[in-house]
């Protein structure tokens, strides 16, 4: 498995790991009850250290995202839609307001709104 | 050991060709430069006794006085210095000391290095005392084996000490003119030194080409003292060795 | 399991102090990156591991084989790359010749070449070739990628990442920070003689956010890092009440490295 890597980021490694695994658990690309690559295996595709990889392994696994199975791996669980449901809609709030500041209409955000929901542009939003 | 003696390939095989050539320019021309010298005695005889022209033409003479006595006595210090002053100071000043130290402890790079120098050593002060008795002997002349002998002690101590105080500047500089220059600075000034008098023994060539020697008669007393300050010498270089901050 | 542990470590050369009590440890499987400007005290450190120098005081316990790369990579000049591995294989411990070979090949390297001829980034690859060839648990080395082309420092890198993971583990000395990000697991920022900062890359970077302040304003416990035509940006460890900017890492290196307090 390969994902980029922006070493240069601000964003901590570790959580470039999680949001890109999140992001390929949501779009069905690692599909639940998969296993995803052993921490040894990511570290050396990626290139990163164990420990990274392992703590962001932990986490998904704290957030219910994974779950060890003794002796075999890691496995998908699924990602917890109702947590990221909450935290994109938190994230759609901040960016309405932003747009409301900068005195765009209503009539132009529900005119999105409608474009994405009716012909089903949200798919190839997905990344 | 091996890539020590391989080190010093260059320097070896440079002085053993012109010792070489030094002997070979000198044995085989007895005869013309006795009958140059001859020729020329008025002139000559200023500077050297009656008796000497009339000497140089028994072989033995000769070959005491040409070449134990001046050119390969005088070159003994040269060969001590050349084999000593390399062996640290060009790691130093390379950097490649750190190649050695890390693999290697500091006990066997230093004991590998004195022990390849005085073995070069050895090899070619005895190999060149050696050479104009096995010269006689081939061309049916005659030579005193005891008095090629006692100008090899001699010429081992006497080249053993230069070595050894080119060792210690070797160790303490950590270039390799640097420590050329102050080696043969001492040399030059103990030399000069020991034209005054009392402290002549300062002079190592009167040890080196003592006339003494051809009547194989070794000077213990200085053999000994050179021989102690030596090893006194090589010691202090292990310590500065030991302890030095690369 | 530690390989390495140093504590309270300090050397001088006379008035100047150029370890100044500083502890650290390597562990196994990780590459560990000492950073900081040129004078920090990096070279010597490394060097009194290695026995090169002799520390004034502090504990260094080596727990493992070590192969080194030094700062200056001077090998024999008139040896041929070739007589350089065989000289190596006789002079190292566990020195795997074959291993010599095909990274000299890996790196494309002429192995009848005099190494007098090499270039600087050729001889580099050269005694990295003869370092990694040394089959021991540590690695030291020192600005091993300087003066490398990028496709040759990214080959070294991912080396150097490989050992970490074959169970092995780097410590190493680097100016280039970028590098250091893409290759180093933990971190030890050193300035004058002493470590301001230590710990795993991913903790430092959320560790901290810039915050700008109008001129003449300081922020208390922040490290300057630059000023605008306005502003003044100080770097802050983050707190609950504190909003800023997330930092980067060379913004946090450069801030602590100049370490001005206010």
């Amino acid at each position: 498995m390969w994902f980029a890597i922006d070493f240069n980021s601000h964003v901590p490694v570790y959580k470039q790991i999680k949001e890109n695994l999140k992001a390929l658990i949501a779009a069905g690309k690692i599909k639940e009850g998969e296993f995803v690559p052993s921490i040894r295996r990511l570290a050396q595709d990626l290139e990163v250290n164990l420990n990274t990889v392992a703590r962001a392994y932990r986490e998904l696994v704290e957030e219910g995202v994974l779950k060890v199975v003794r002796g075999m791996g890691y496995v998908v669980v699924g990602v917890n839609e109702e947590g990221m449901t909450r935290e994109n809609l938190a994230k759609l709030r901040e960016l309405l307001l932003k747009l409301k500041q900068l005195n765009v209409e209503r009539r132009v955000i529900e005119k999105i709104c409608e474009e994405v929901f009716e012909d089903g542009a949200a798919e190839s939003e997905k990344p | 050991m091996r890539k020590e003696l391989y080190d010093m390939r260059v320097r070896t095989l440079w002085m053993f060709f012109i010792l070489l050539a030094i002997f070979l320019s000198i044995a085989p021309f007895h005869k013309m430069i006795y009958n140059f010298l001859e020729k020329e005695s008025f002139a000559v005889q200023k500077y050297v006794g009656k008796n000497f022209i009339a000497n140089l033409k028994d072989w033995k003479f000769f070959i005491y006085t040409q070449w134990f006595g001046k050119n390969f006595g005088q070159l003994i210090p040269i060969i001590g210095l050349i084999l000593g002053f390399p062996l640290f100071s060009r790691e130093f000043e390379n950097s490649t000391i750190e190649f050695l130290l890390v693999r290697r402890t500091r006990r066997d790079v230093f004991s590998s290095k004195f022990l390849a120098a005085t073995t070069m050593l050895v090899a070619i002060v005895v190999f060149f005392s050696f050479l104009p008795w096995i010269y006689s002997a081939i061309f049916g002349k005659t030579l005193d084996l005891k008095v090629c002998l006692a100008f090899m002690v001699h010429d081992l101590t006497a080249a053993f000490f230069w070595m050894s105080v080119s060792l210690l500047f070797s160790v303490v500089f950590t270039e390799q003119v640097k420590a050329l220059l102050s080696v043969l600075g001492v040399l030059g000034v103990t030399t000069a030194l020991g034209f005054i008098k009392p402290i002549r023994f300062l002079n190592t060539y009167r040890y080196i080409l003592s006339a003494d020697l051809m009547r194989s008669s070794i000077d213990a007393m200085y053999t000994i003292s050179l021989l102690i300050i030596s090893f006194t010498t090589i010691f202090i270089s292990w310590k500065v060795f030991e302890g030095k901050d690369i | 399991m530690e390989l390495l542990r140093v504590k309270n470590l300090k050397k001088s050369y006379g008035e100047l102090v150029a370890v100044d009590g500083i502890s650290f440890t390597v562990e196994q499987g990780e590459v560990f990156a000492l950073l900081g400007p040129n004078g920090a005290g990096k070279t010597s450190t490394i060097k009194c591991i290695l026995g090169l120098r002799k520390k004034d005081s502090g504990e260094i316990v080596l727990n493992s084989s070590v192969a080194y790369l030094p700062e200056k990579k001077e090998l024999y000049r008139s040896y041929t790359v070739e007589r350089m591995i065989k000289t190596a294989k006789s002079y190292g411990k566990n020195f795997d010749e074959k291993k010599a070979y095909s990274l000299v090949e890996e790196f494309k390297l002429n192995p009848s070449e005099k190494v007098a001829n090499l270039s600087h980034g050729m001889a580099t690859l050269l005694y990295l070739a003869i370092t990694l060839a040394e089959d021991v648990t540590l690695y030291v080395m020192d600005e091993p990628t300087w003066g490398l082309d990028p496709l040759m420092r990214n080959k070294v890198l991912s080396i150097m990442r490989k050992l970490s993971l074959d169970g092995k583990a780097v410590l190493y000395t680097s100016h280039i920070l970028s590098e250091v990000e893409k290759v180093a697991d933990r971190v030890a920022i050193m300035r004058k003689g002493k470590i301001v900062e230590m710990g795993p890359l991913d903790d430092i970077k959320e560790k901290y956010i810039l915050v700008s302040v109008p001129k003449g304003e300081s922020v208390e416990g922040g490290y300057f890092y630059k000023e605008t035509t306005e502003e003044e940006i100080y770097l802050v460890e983050k707190a609950t009440n504190i909003e800023g900017q997330p930092a980067s890492f060379d913004a946090i290196f450069e801030a602590l490295v100049k370490g001005e307090r206010k």
